[in-house]
């Protein structure tokens, strides 16, 4: 009973994480919930988890209506999951760095592209480099943290 | 000898899966990527009020949030713990100032209750009648301040007759946003520094009018105003305007920093706000609209 307790916890730590990153939203450390990208990017492409595709679009739906951006994050995702799915020529669950170099082009361009409209003052152009950077470093411990829980 | 048969008898069926295998992760992703042009299709067919998928929020949100708010409970506890110690400590020095301030407001007392008298004393005379909209108290529960976007939850919704189009406004009279969403157990309000927002607003005590828009940075600028040669300084205190009836006129909306900013009530300041049932034939929601 307590192996298999311990065996459900171990498996739902994906889930339970990106449900946690997306409602710890704060406006300068997570704006949106968007921290909750960098485990759904890592359980979705570099180690696969089970089901976690359509929890990934529910969560991706969740971060669109906090931030009231439609279903922005939702379309890239999926665009992405398309991409990924159709070509060969690059394994990301082997890629290096356990895919931070993937991540930090895949949310820099959504980021910059959602954000084109709106840079129209420093301010919000230094927000947005600060998100970019500051999601790209927190996507270490993020995976850290899945991958010591999953005994990875 | 036997390991070789056993490869000649298994690589049959590890082809058969690796093939239904690669099949399945191309029929996935052909379903993901049919999925686009649904979203493009819908995104430009329900604007601007989004009901299905405003519809679907309302379901999705509030079991996300609850098993969100369990995760992150001890951090929520945490977090308040040290907010309250912080206030604890700057409480005596906050009340010697309140106190000051109670005793200047009081002298100030006597000349607003005479205006008051003198208002109603000229709005009988001129036949003003004054009517006042329904008012429902609700708690702020989550920020959403995101990237260029910043809107909230409150605890009341479509159950407690909210409405988008509704005015928030704070205790203390100052716009707080427009309702965009109303769920049967929360609304979503947009508040005044999201860069969607642009309000027709009028400088207190004259005729001058002018658009305030959100940035999405903290403060909301000044787009123009009407009279070309004012001159925006700060202190300056602006009102909503009334012009097309979207928003009550004469509610507090902000006060000139400086020749463009606008110090408002920003949602990290709130914790409860009033909702102002303000019958509205227009709508204040995922399109830019003025006042």
């Amino acid at each position: 009973m307590k192996r298999k307790v311990i065996d459900f916890l171990r498996a739902s730590i994906p889930f339970l994480v990106t449900l946690f990153l997306w409602r710890a939203s704060v406006a300068w450390l997570n704006p949106g919930g968007l921290l909750a990208l960098a485990a759904i990017f890592f359980s979705t492409f570099i180690r696969p988890v089970r089901w976690f595709v359509p929890f990934g679009v529910l969560m991706c739906f969740l971060i669109d209506y906090q931030s009231d951006t439609l279903l922005y994050w939702t379309s890239v995702y999926c665009a992405c999951y398309a991409a990924n799915g159709f070509q060969h020529a690059v394994d990301l669950t082997r890629s290096e760095n356990d895919g931070a170099g993937a991540f930090a082009i895949f949310f820099a361009t959504a980021a910059i592209i959602i954000s084109i409209p709106h840079i129209v003052n420093f301010t919000n152009a230094a927000r947005l480099i600060w998100t970019i950077i500051w999601e790209c470093a927190m996507y270490f411990p993020i995976v850290m943290l899945i991958k010591k829980a999953g005994h990875d | 000898m036997n390991v070789a048969l056993l490869r000649v008898k298994l690589s049959p069926d590890m082809n058969q899966k690796k093939l239904t295998s690669r099949v399945f992760s191309l029929v996935k992703a052909a379903a993901a990527a049919a999925v686009l042009p649904v979203f493009f299709i819908y995104i430009m067919v329900a604007k601007p009020d989004y009901r299905i998928m405003n519809a679907a929020a309302h379901v999705i949100v509030p079991v996300g949030g609850a098993v969100g708010d369990v995760l992150t409970w001890p951090f929520r506890a945490g977090g308040n713990l040290i907010k309250n110690m912080h206030e604890l400590s700057g409480l005596r020095r906050e009340n010697a100032e309140l106190r000051a301030e109670l005793a200047a407001q009081r002298a100030r007392s006597n000349e607003c209750d005479i205006a008051i008298l003198e208002n109603q004393k000229l709005a009988r005379e001129l036949d003003i009648v004054h009517t006042r909209p329904a008012t429902v108290a609700a708690d702020v529960i989550h920020d959403n301040a995101a990237l260029h976007h910043n809107t909230y939850f409150i605890s009341k919704g479509a159950r407690d007759g909210i409405e988008p189009g509704q005015v928030a406004v704070t205790f203390d009279g100052w716009l707080a946003g427009i309702v965009i969403d109303a769920a049967p157990g929360f609304a979503r309000v947009r508040a005044l520094n999201d860069a969607e927002t642009n309000i027709a607003v009028r400088v207190a005590g004259s005729e001058v009018y002018g658009f305030m828009q959100g940035t999405g940075a903290m403060r909301p600028v000044m787009g123009f105003f009407s009279d070309p040669e004012f001159q925006p300084d700060a202190g300056i205190k602006l009102i909503t305007s009334g012009i097309s009836g979207i928003l009550p006129s004469g509610i507090m909306v902000g006060e000139m920093e400086n020749e463009t900013d606008v110090r408002i009530k920003s949602p990290g300041d709130l914790s409860r706000v009033m909702i102002l049932k303000f019958d509205s034939t227009g709508r204040y929601g995922n399109e830019k609209k003025s006042n």
